[in-house]
């Protein structure tokens, strides 16, 4: 009975600090997503009504060089490829000698996946006498024009940088186990990362179908020498296109390493259903089935339980693109576990909002949230020696901007040659996480934030 | 007016007229936006060679800035050319050879309603979607003497006759012993937009629907050939870059001049064109990763919170997304 009143009194205060802490953070993230919608608000009343007036100039004059290039640059802030590919058509109909349209429109058409129509460009201004930066431009696009349709392909990130973690004890590679030879991470830690995603596809057959083949890898290290995290996943499978969706269904492996040791696995599987709603709206359905192999064993001196078991995910999200710049996405997943070990069996349902602009510079900006619901079986009576299930709610509010060193190129007035920041961004980052349970012990809070450099890739 | 006054006024004959009429008038006004015959839908641009407008009855020469009446029959010879840019920014680029009517035009973008119908019955044509594209994008159909072509929100070349057979053959999308008639035989190639551009919800695609079956063409670089009309189409298949180069000459050949000029008239200064650098490179979104921050995810807080080494000191934290609290 008492260590029911403790249990239940801790709960309470539990309860108290969560209404807090969600307080706080959902009144921030309220005032983050009010100030990012006024913004869209006020953007897409502006850039609708200069999209309008820049299109009623172009009817009442349609050969006017300036106000095609007036419309060409509203369709292009507004990150509206095709249309801007028929103004360019009308621009360079007029003044095919308008070299640096040309240049654009090979960029626009490479956007568009029409790469017949950037090989046509290119091969044209192969006549041209260029500047040596338009040049370089000109070469740097040739670079990415696939001569066959059915070509392989290969793109993706690599990003590495520097972050600091309040609370890197939250954290599998900073975790501190006694007696194990291992160096305890401070309280609040400056740390670095270095980051591979890449997709591979391999088109076949007259319509969309492909094979794809997904991969990341994650490492991430401190400056006081404590124990560093790792992960690299695979999923290799075809994608078949539905015509009205795109179905996938994927082999996956994951291996995951604390401080050079082996720490788990993922052995399983993975079928997506990504459905066209609308122009505006696409939907996807994930459900994913893996073998977890949690060797949590490693780094104790007493067996705390078999984690193994089977882990279950449905994830179901929709986008709406709002605009061509904005759009917003929302999530729910439901996940469960069966393990060797009650304390390792749980089950989990949660959903999240994120919203997001991007330009057509690259620049963007993404802001989310989520909240999850996690409850295990049972709590491990190392723990707490009595029948008590565990029970905690997780927040997590993110916000992500990257800006192109093209873009901020421009912006600081540097000119010449800019051709080798293609691809590049400078990224900065932050997070805030609370996770609140019924057993105090797993109560936390941190805050991440970082700057990296990324480079993406696409061949 | 009272009720027994409206109702005198009804019983008149007039009067009922004249109310039937206002109130048609009304409906028509709100409800209704379709464009009436000979109503502008579009602007001339670009016109290049010997393009010919024929419009109720009489025929002209077009020149950039004209109006584009619903009907309008427009009729390019060889090395000629001619932009039609619609009012819900819908554009065709009318290559040479062709024969284009723009049967029926729609757009209403308050609420929701457009429909594009043409007609061509030879040469080269591109079409790009625009508000109706986005809104009603199963409303759009070109159609031609063995096919009528559907658009869903894209940019498509069409070439109709003898050279539709040419090309496709030389795409190798004809089989032996196919019966070809170049008088309708119609080739259609999807430019784009691929899943790169915006993920799946805007890539092109291009239902082609004959006597004999419909095909939808879901990538971009690929087309289709109806040899015959009654025939099915053939395809969809990769089309070589060299064919597809054929086909932009056509349409975008010739250019006005050599040189530059605005409206006609010389020029040697260019306008800047005052664009944000933007990326190169395909992605950020559709097939490829998001550039916006690290993927941290940690696979430990996902299955393994449950479990607290035995021997763990009280001061300590502890793993999978729990540290930072006094041990019990």
């Amino acid at each position: 009975m008492r260590a029911r009143i403790s249990v239940g009194v801790r709960r309470m205060r539990v309860v108290s600090t969560t209404f807090n802490r969600f307080a706080l953070v959902a009144g921030v993230a309220l005032l983050l997503v009010g100030a990012a919608l006024a913004t869209l608000i006020s953007q897409a009343q502006a850039s609708s009504a200069r999209h309008q007036a820049a299109y009623a100039a172009v009817l009442a004059d349609p050969d006017n060089l300036q106000a095609n290039v007036t419309l060409l640059e509203v369709q292009l802030d507004e990150g509206d490829f095709p249309a801007a590919s028929v103004t360019l058509q009308r621009i360079l109909l007029q003044n095919p000698n308008f070299d640096e349209a040309r240049l654009i429109r090979v960029a626009v058409f490479l956007r568009l996946g029409d790469d017949a129509g950037a090989a046509n460009d290119l091969a044209y201004l192969e006549t041209r006498p260029l500047s040596p930066e338009d040049r370089a431009q000109a070469d740097l696009l040739a670079a990415s024009v696939r001569s066959d349709p059915l070509a392989a392909t290969l793109s993706g990130v690599i990003r590495f940088g520097a972050l600091y973690d309040s609370n890197p004890g939250q954290r599998p590679g900073n975790f501190t186990l006694s007696g194990q030879n291992f160096a305890f991470p401070a309280e609040g830690a400056f740390g670095g990362f270095g980051e591979l995603q890449f997709i591979g596809e391999l088109p076949y057959g007259g319509q969309g179908h492909s094979f794809r083949v997904e991969g990341h890898g994650f490492a991430r290290a401190h400056d006081d020498g404590s124990r560093g995290h790792s992960y690299g996943r695979l999923a290799l499978g075809p994608r078949f296109d539905l015509g009205f969706a795109f179905f996938d269904v994927m082999a996956l492996a994951q291996a995951e390493f604390v401080g050079g040791h082996f720490y788990g696995s993922r052995l399983g599987g993975r079928a997506q259903l990504i459905v066209d709603v609308s122009d505006r709206v696409s939907a996807t359905l994930r459900v994913e089935a893996a073998h977890d192999r949690a060797d949590v064993n490693l780094f104790s001196t007493t067996n705390v339980g078999d984690g193994d078991g089977w882990e279950v995910s449905a994830t179901p999200s929709i986008t709406y693109r709002i605009t061509d710049t904005w759009d917003v996405t929302a999530h729910a997943l439901y996940a469960t576990k069966d393990a060797g070990s009650a304390w390792f069996s749980y089950d989990s349902f949660g959903g999240g909002l994120s919203v997001r602009y991007r330009n057509a510079s690259g620049y963007q900006v993404r802001l989310g949230g989520s909240i999850r619901d996690v409850s295990y079986d049972a709590i491990n009576p190392n723990v707490i020696p009595a029948t008590v299930a565990r029970d905690e709610m997780r927040y997590a509010l993110d916000l992500a901007v990257a800006a192109p060193f093209s873009l901020i190129l421009d912006h600081v007035g540097v000119d010449g040659d800019r051709a080798w920041a293609s691809g590049w961004s400078l990224e900065t980052f932050g997070r805030y996480e609370i996770n609140e349970s019924n057993i105090a012990v797993y109560d936390s809070d941190n805050w991440t934030v970082g700057l990296s450099v990324a480079r993406r890739f696409s061949m | 007016m009272t009720r027994r006054s409206v109702t005198q006024a009804m019983h008149h004959p007039m009067a009922l007229l004249a109310f039937v009429g206002v109130v048609g008038f009304l409906l028509s006004a709100v409800v209704s936006p379709v464009f009436s015959q000979q109503a502008q839908v579009g602007t001339a641009a670009a016109v290049r060679g010997s393009v010919e407008v024929r419009s109720g009855g009489a025929a002209r020469a077009p020149s950039g800035g004209d109006a584009m009446l619903l009907g309008d029959r427009v009729l390019t010879q060889r090395q000629s050319g001619m932009q039609v840019l619609l009012l819900d920014e819908s554009v065709f680029t009318i290559g040479e050879s062709n024969d284009l009517v723009i049967d029926r035009f729609v757009y209403d973008p308050d609420r929701s309603v457009g429909e594009i119908a043409a007609r061509s019955t030879q040469g080269f044509l591109r079409f790009v979607s625009g508000g109706i594209g986005a809104i009603a994008p199963q409303n759009i159909s070109i159609e031609t003497p063995s096919a009528t072509i559907g658009s869903r929100g894209t940019t498509f070349d069409v070439v109709v006759g003898a050279e539709a057979v040419a090309l496709a053959q030389a795409a190798g999308l004809i089989p032996p012993g196919t019966v070809v008639d170049p008088a309708t035989a119609v080739f259609v190639v999807l430019r784009g937009p691929d899943t790169n551009y915006n993920g799946i919800t805007q890539r092109g695609r291009v239902v082609v629907q004959t006597a004999g079956g419909s095909v939808e063409i879901r990538r971009e670089g690929f087309g289709v050939f109806v040899p015959a009309a009654g025939a099915g189409p053939i395809g969809p298949g990769p089309i070589p870059s060299s064919v597809q180069s054929q086909i932009i000459a056509a349409i975008e050949l010739p250019s006005v001049g050599s040189g530059l000029q605005v409206n006609g008239v010389a020029i040697t200064e260019l306008p800047s064109i005052d664009v944000l650098p933007f990326d190169l490179l395909p992605g950020p979104n559709g097939n490829n990763p998001d550039v916006t921050g690290p993927g941290f995810d940690y696979p430990c807080k996902r299955s393994k919170g449950g479990a607290l080494p035995k021997q763990m000191p009280p001061t300590t934290t502890n793993p999978c997304g729990t540290g930072g609290s006094t041990y019990p």
